[in-house]
């Protein structure tokens, strides 16, 4: 190691560090899970290097590499399936200061980033020059790029505009031992989604759009089926983003803001339909109307439209009112959404605090539940298997794991398929023989990756054990009161 | 009310604030101090929080490094403003800062001789205290009882003083008496609650209440950021844990102006064309939320063109002088407020204005090392210019 950390700072000088107060702070993600699973893991790297340029991570993986130093990519760990927390020790790759915009071409609709480059700044930089993004996740004030890419995520525009995968034309990527690949084509696939298990992405070039103005319309839909009917009709009028969210969670993000509201409805969902002014269809109007009305729905007021969208980075706000909160995620077809959701909401009729959920252009719809819970007691360890029962009721519906990371590595092919995940794994093979490019997440192979394998199953199959156990405790709610007000 | 104070000192009062920290790092991304560090998390504000979680749960403890890292902030509370979940990180750090004191690991060099300072001469520049009306130009006079009490500030009284003459000019030339205690006005406390030195802050503090309170002014008006923000946050709460009464309505300079435009009571007489850029000082803008005020100001001058910024009202940058920063990290701050010079340069305003003596000061030093074409000036020096036809 100490060869490795020597070579690594003649070359990279004050771009890396081993100081291990710095190191304890990346030994962790988003993801807030039972101490006895983090235990299993050495999470703290040995050394942290933050590259400033594409050059710097080329250097910093080819000797990693040749030292054999498990590397674990890290952008802006914004993500909580444990893609980012070391899982033994080694090197961090922070990317965060990998963030040029490398060129906006206006004529072309397309503009080349470096990995680490936030979604916020970009929009920011395409809004000088009269274009926009065509996908942002709701994390965009602070995630990258090349963290949505590798996650294989959607966001806000997903509707119009598909995943990222759809909106990415082309990759630079450094691979484990140091090399630099251009990637293009169906091969994209094969990157998007694989967690920083292949490589280090450095360079993207993505599709952008003219920028357009917004228009968001907040729409009452008495129940899930009603939501569900909605969101199928509004495919016809070519939305740029839907979303719905449930009364408890908006009567839950009104109770959490700066400035508490009343919430814009007291029942059933709130679904969120965001049109562009450059794309509406002919008759707009009376169509959305005629949508609206046909499904049993109701438009509300336009500001409360224009608040929705306002708050779209702010989903977690409502931690401020639960503490404690325990989220689970699935993606399903949207033909089931209602189906999911009543079945959820009856399992968890006293710990359900809100659901979220926003459609893609596939038709399916990606979730978030949020569940009530209190944290600290013993219990607690056996409360947490609430936060898996909407995925396991999902799974009876086809629905997979949205992201698989750590923790769900053993479902990447649920959510991959068959053949994709086939391209996945002989590419890791090939690449990455010694699996030393994040281990444990997402994909690996032989015996180096049975351990995280079984651990991922275990969670599966216990959580699922424990599920009536884990209803039979109710969290005491509890809130926290603005400060400083 | 007293155990709020208590509260908002003591670290541990904010442990469920902690915890509810959703690791979304959209503070991280806001963070001048990190913008401008090496770049490792520890330096973010989710670093620092995640930290913080730690040691209170007692899994880390205080290093000197922790220690230092702490520091490294302005106030600037743009991280306040983006938390998902409205952590009051502002006043987190400044009770972390308390605790360090507390535990004599903290403040930094600096920051001790500020507190040296303000015990001996009750400011924080060493200054004698009859040297605190040498600002004043002749023929200003306040008057014995008046609704007004100018509340000078000490950068604005020895080092930076445009700003508080141009405000008496102002008030004079609207007929509008006020009173002012230069010699016996002590430092606001700004400087020492920010850097955590809360045992230092209460005689200043109620040196300064009872100064107010004897003058049964109405009104506190200053020119300062940094004094109106602690004069209206700060000073209710410490003086119910003094047990003394503050009823007093405190005002930046700029709400005064504005509302001396919008009753008629200032006469516009002349045009200044001049395109300008605005920068909303931290303490005034987010602490107070005085974002309207000075563009009003500038909206009632003829001729004066405003350009905005890329990072204005709520989302301003920072001077990079605030929370202790400039006196221990001189370099952290000049390159902070050299990035603002850049931005405000970009605007292609050929002046930039803004309304704290503190920021005034940074800027006028990084045009200087970076010799750029901008004028650095207060928005209430063109109102006066206005004013005198
Ligand atoms: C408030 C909030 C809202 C969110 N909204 C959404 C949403 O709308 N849609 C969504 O999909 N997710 C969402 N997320 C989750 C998360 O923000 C996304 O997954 C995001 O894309 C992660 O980006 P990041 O830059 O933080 O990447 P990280 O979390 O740092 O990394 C994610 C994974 O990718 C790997 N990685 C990162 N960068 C690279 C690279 N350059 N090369 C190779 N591997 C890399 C890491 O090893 C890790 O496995 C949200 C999270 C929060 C907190
Ligand atoms: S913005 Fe708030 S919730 Fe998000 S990481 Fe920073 S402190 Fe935590």
């Amino acid at each position: 190691m100490a060869d490795f950390l020597s070579e690594l700072q003649d070359k990279l000088g004050t771009a890396v560090t081993a100081d291990p107060q710095i190191c304890r702070v990346y030994d962790h993600d988003l993801g807030e899970m039972p101490a006895i699973l983090l235990s299993l893991f050495k999470r703290t790297p040995t050394a942290v290097v933050l590259p400033k340029t594409c050059d710097d991570v080329h250097h910093a993986l080819a000797i990693a590499y040749a030292h054999k130093v498990p590397i674990t990519p890290r952008a802006q760990a914004s993500s909580g399936y444990g893609g980012t927390m070391p899982t033994k020790g080694g090197l961090v790759v922070d990317l965060s200061r990998l963030r040029s915009i490398v060129e906006i071409d206006q004529e072309k609709l397309t503009c080349t980033v470096e990995a680490g480059v936030v979604w916020a700044d970009l929009e920011a930089a395409l809004n000088k020059v009269g274009l926009a993004l065509c996908i942002c996740p709701t994390s965009g004030p602070s995630s990258t790029v090349g963290g949505l890419f590798a996650m294989g995520g959607m966001g806000i525009g997903s509707m119009r505009y598909g995943s990222i995968l759809d909106v990415v034309t082309k990759i630079e990527v450094v691979d484990p031992d140091g090399s630099f690949r251009q990637v293009e084509g169906s091969e994209l696939e094969t990157y998007a989604f694989s967690q920083g298990t292949l490589g280090i992405i450095t360079k993207l070039t993505l599709n952008v759009r003219k920028a357009a103005q917004i228009l968001p319309y907040a729409i009452h839909a008495p129940n899930a089926k009603a939501a569900e009917l909605l969101m199928q009709s509004l495919f016809l009028l070519n939305p740029y983003s839907v979303s719905a969210v449930s009364a408890e969670y908006l009567d839950m993000q009104s109770r959490s803001a700066k400035h508490p509201y009343l919430p814009p409805i007291e029942s059933g969902l709130l679904v969120l339909a965001v049109f562009t002014g450059d794309e509406l269809i002919p008759d707009f109007d009376p169509w959305l109307n005629k949508v609206i009305s046909s499904s049993g729905c109701r438009l509300l007021a336009p500001e409360v439209g224009q608040h929705e969208w306002e708050a779209r980075f702010y989903p977690m706000r409502i931690k401020r009112n639960a503490p404690a909160l325990l989220v689970g995620e699935y993606l399903v077809d949207l033909k089931y959404f209602s189906d999911v959701f009543n079945e959820v909401s009856a399992k968890l009729k006293y710990d359900v605090v809100g659901f979220e959920g926003f459609v893609n252009r596939e038709r399916k719809v990606s979730v978030l539940v949020y569940v009530q819970d209190s944290a600290e007691d013993l219990l607690s360890l056996v409360r947490m298997g609430k936060a898996m029962v909407p995925l396991h009721i999902a799974s009876k519906f086809g629905g997979c794991v949205y992201a698989s990371g750590l923790w769900f590595n053993a479902s990447t092919r649920s959510i991959l398929g068959d053949s994709r995940t086939k391209r996945l794994l002989a590419r890791k093979h090939d690449l990455d023989p010694l699996m030393l490019m994040n281990p444990g997440k997402c994909c690996g192979h032989g015996l180096t990756h049975l351990p995280f394998a079984l651990l991922s199953k275990a969670i599966w199959l216990g959580t699922k054990l424990i599920t009536p156990l884990s209803c039979f405790f109710r969290a005491k709610p509890r809130t926290l009161a603005p400060k400083g007000e | 009310m007293a155990d709020l104070l208590d509260s908002l000192m003591n670290l541990d009062s904010f442990r469920e604030d902690l915890k509810i920290c959703a690791r979304c790092g959209f503070c991280k991304n806001v963070c001048p101090t990190h913008k401008f560090s090496d770049g490792f998390e520890d330096t973010s504000p989710r670093g620092r929080l995640y930290f913080l979680a730690e040691y209170v749960q007692g899994k880390e403890s205080l290093t000197p490094e922790w220690v230092d890292r702490l520091y490294r902030c302005t106030s600037r509370e743009r991280c306040m403003e983006v938390c998902q979940t409205q952590i009051p990180l502002v006043p987190l750090w400044e009770a972390a800062r308390a605790r360090t004191v507390k535990m004599g690991l903290g403040p930094m060099p600096a920051h001790k001789r500020l507190r040296d300072a303000v015990k001996k001469f009750f400011n924080p520049y060493g200054e004698p205290l009859e040297k605190q009306r040498d600002w004043m130009l002749d023929g200003m006079q306040e008057a014995k009882s008046a609704e007004i009490f100018v509340f000078g500030g000490c950068t604005a009284s020895y080092r930076v003083p445009n700003m508080l003459r141009t405000g008496i000019q102002i008030l004079q030339k609207a007929n509008i008496p006020y009173m002012y205690r230069g010699g016996e006005e002590y430092c606001c406390a700004s400087p020492i609650l920010r850097t955590g030195q809360v045992e230092a802050a209460e005689a200043l503090i109620k040196h300064n209440i009872e100064l107010i309170a004897q003058s049964k002014a109405k009104y506190v008006v200053t020119p300062c950021g940094g004094c109106s923000k602690t004069l209206k946050h700060d000073y209710p709460v410490w003086a119910k844990k003094l047990g003394l009464t503050w009823n007093v309505k405190v005002m930046h300079f700029c709400e005064i102006y504005a509302r001396l435009i919008e009753e008629g009571q200032i006469k516009i007489q002349k045009e200044i064309n001049k395109v300008i850029t605005y920068h909303d000082p931290c303490h005034v803008g987010r602490a107070q939320g005085l974002f309207e005020e000075p563009r009003a100001i500038i909206k009632a001058i003829p001729g004066l063109k405003l350009l905005e910024m890329e990072h204005h009202g709520p989302d301003s940058r920072c001077c990079g002088a605030g929370g202790g920063v400039k006196s221990n990290y001189p370099k952290l701050a000049d390159q902070i407020c050299q990035d603002r010079v850049k931005e405000a340069m970009e605007t292609g305003a050929e002046m930039l204005a803004t309304m704290c003596p503190f920021c005034q000061g940074s800027f006028n030093q990084a045009v200087k090392a970076l010799n750029v074409p901008l004028e650095v000036a207060g928005v209430d020096a063109l109102l006066l210019e206005a004013m005198e036809g």
